[in-house]
């Protein structure tokens, strides 16, 4: 069985939490209140509080006592003005004139001897005090043993005492036990605490590098992405870069197509101009020659017409004979007979045969003439034949 | 038929035709002279053959750029 105690703004104390559990020692420094813990349960256990016990600077002190075999909590509070009041459970005792209820008795087990209204206690100690009656004289022994109740509550008393040491023996037995084991824990748990400090050691080594680990991780993925980020945009001036030398090799290519296109028509249109050229040229050489016979048809025709003339003269100077030699025939008719006659009509005709032959000539050279100034006018070439262009 | 009109026409068209020619005779031998082409009777087929091979060039060049600018489309997506 254990017992919890607190204890709130008792002397030195302001909050303290205590757990006894069969033999229990309480160790510190001086002036920690190992002694005040032991006089608010002396306190609170036999209703004796004193001026002090509040401490200084507030306005309540509080003591809670569990056990841990009972569901009731004992609580106890007192201020500078009013006395203590009980609460065990659901009741509360007040104005209870430094006694302490059966109850709360019962509840703590604390045997005590009441003499000449006074409490003596039975089995609980405070620091510094001796046992039960051994600091009395014999005559204050005999007075409070011959008390009408003392007798009485020392039997009650010394039941519960026997009662509570034959639960003590057991419990000491345990509690033997207990130091053992808690010593042998106690050896374990130095060397897990070692151990732990150890692991906890590892562990913030851990943690450190796992820390930097993460920020590595940070980095390295922020750097990642600038470096994605500084790929993606070199990979696109890249490709802008290409795209602007496409563009131009393009633009070069089209002005040099272009440019070539205008060659090609240069070329086209000068061998358009040099088959015109060609035509020009044998349209002149035509003309040339179409001339050069116009001037020899001309020639021919004066020639034939001086020819013709000339043929005219001779004919009027035949004729002009004819005439003559037929005044002659006239005249020799008479003188000539028939043979004279007939003789000069065979000299004119003769005449008049070659007279004959010199008009078909002329008859020819003029048709001659005719056609070809004809073939001039229908732009056929006189000489050759063909179309003049 | 007036065949002194034609003869004078024909001979002021043929001296026109000649400064035509020479003027384009230089724009062609400058031209020819940038592609490297000799001024002969093969010119035509030169320029003809000089042009297939530059479009197939441009061709080329426009689906490179289409490659490109695809790929480009991608990266800026």
């Amino acid at each position: 069985m254990s017992v919890n105690i607190k204890v709130k703004n008792f002397q030195s104390i302001s909050d303290a939490d205590i757990t006894v559990d069969g033999f229990t020692i309480l160790v510190g420094e001086s002036s920690q209140g190992k002694s005040a813990c032991l006089r608010a349960v002396n306190a609170a256990c036999y209703n004796k509080f004193k001026q002090g016990f509040l401490k200084y600077g507030t306005d309540t002190l509080r003591i809670d006592i569990r056990h841990s075999d009972d569901e009731r909590v004992l609580t106890v509070t007192k201020t500078k003005k009013d006395s203590p009041e009980y609460k065990l459970g659901d009741t509360v005792y007040q104005k209870l004139n430094r006694t302490v209820p059966p109850e709360v008795e019962d509840f703590n087990g604390f045997g005590s001897i009441d003499s000449y209204e006074q409490k003596y206690p039975l089995n609980f100690f405070t620091q510094f005090s001796k046992p039960l009656l051994l600091e009395f004289s014999q005559k204050r022994i005999l007075e409070i043993l011959s008390s009408s109740k003392a007798f009485d509550d020392m039997n009650d008393a010394n039941s519960k005492l026997n009662k509570k040491k034959e639960q003590n023996s057991g419990a000491f037995k345990q509690v033997s036990a207990m130091i053992t084991d808690n010593k042998q824990q106690l050896s374990d748990y130095t060397e897990r605490e070692s151990q732990i400090h150890d692991g906890i050691g590892n562990m913030n080594s851990l943690a450190e590098s796992l820390r930097t680990c993460e920020n590595s991780l940070v980095m390295a993925e922020n750097l990642n992405a600038e470096l994605l980020s500084r790929l993606n945009a070199e990979q696109r001036s890249e490709s802008l870069k290409k795209i602007l030398a496409l563009c131009s090799d393009i633009t070069d290519l089209n002005d040099r197509v272009e440019r070539l296109e205008t060659l090609g028509g240069h070329v086209a249109d000068s061998e358009k101009a040099e088959k015109a050229t060609e035509t020009a040229q044998e349209r002149l050489s035509l003309c040339e020659r179409h001339i050069t016979l116009s001037d020899e048809r001309n020639a021919l025709r004066d020639d034939l017409l001086r020819e013709l003339e000339k043929h005219i003269s001779e004919s009027r100077d035949a004729h002009a004979r004819i005439k003559e030699l037929t005044a002659v025939l006239t005249t020799a008719e008479h003188a000539v007979e028939v043979r004279k006659s007939l003789g000069a009509a065979n000299a004119s005709l003769n005449t008049l045969s070659r007279l004959s032959e010199l008009m078909d000539t002329y008859r020819s050279v003029h048709k001659t003439v005719h056609d070809k100034q004809a073939m001039v006018d229908n732009h056929i070439c006189p000489v050759c034949g063909n179309k003049i262009m | 038929m007036d065949v002194e009109k034609i003869y004078k026409e024909t001979k002021a068209e043929l001296d026109r035709l000649n400064t035509e020619q020479a003027v384009r005779l230089e724009k062609i031998k400058t031209l020819a002279s940038e592609f490297g082409f000799a001024v002969d009777t093969n010119l035509s087929k030169n320029v003809a053959d000089k042009k297939a091979e530059l479009e197939k060039e441009k061709a080329r060049l426009e689906s490179e750029l289409e490659a490109v600018v695809s790929e480009l489309e991608k990266t800026q997506a």
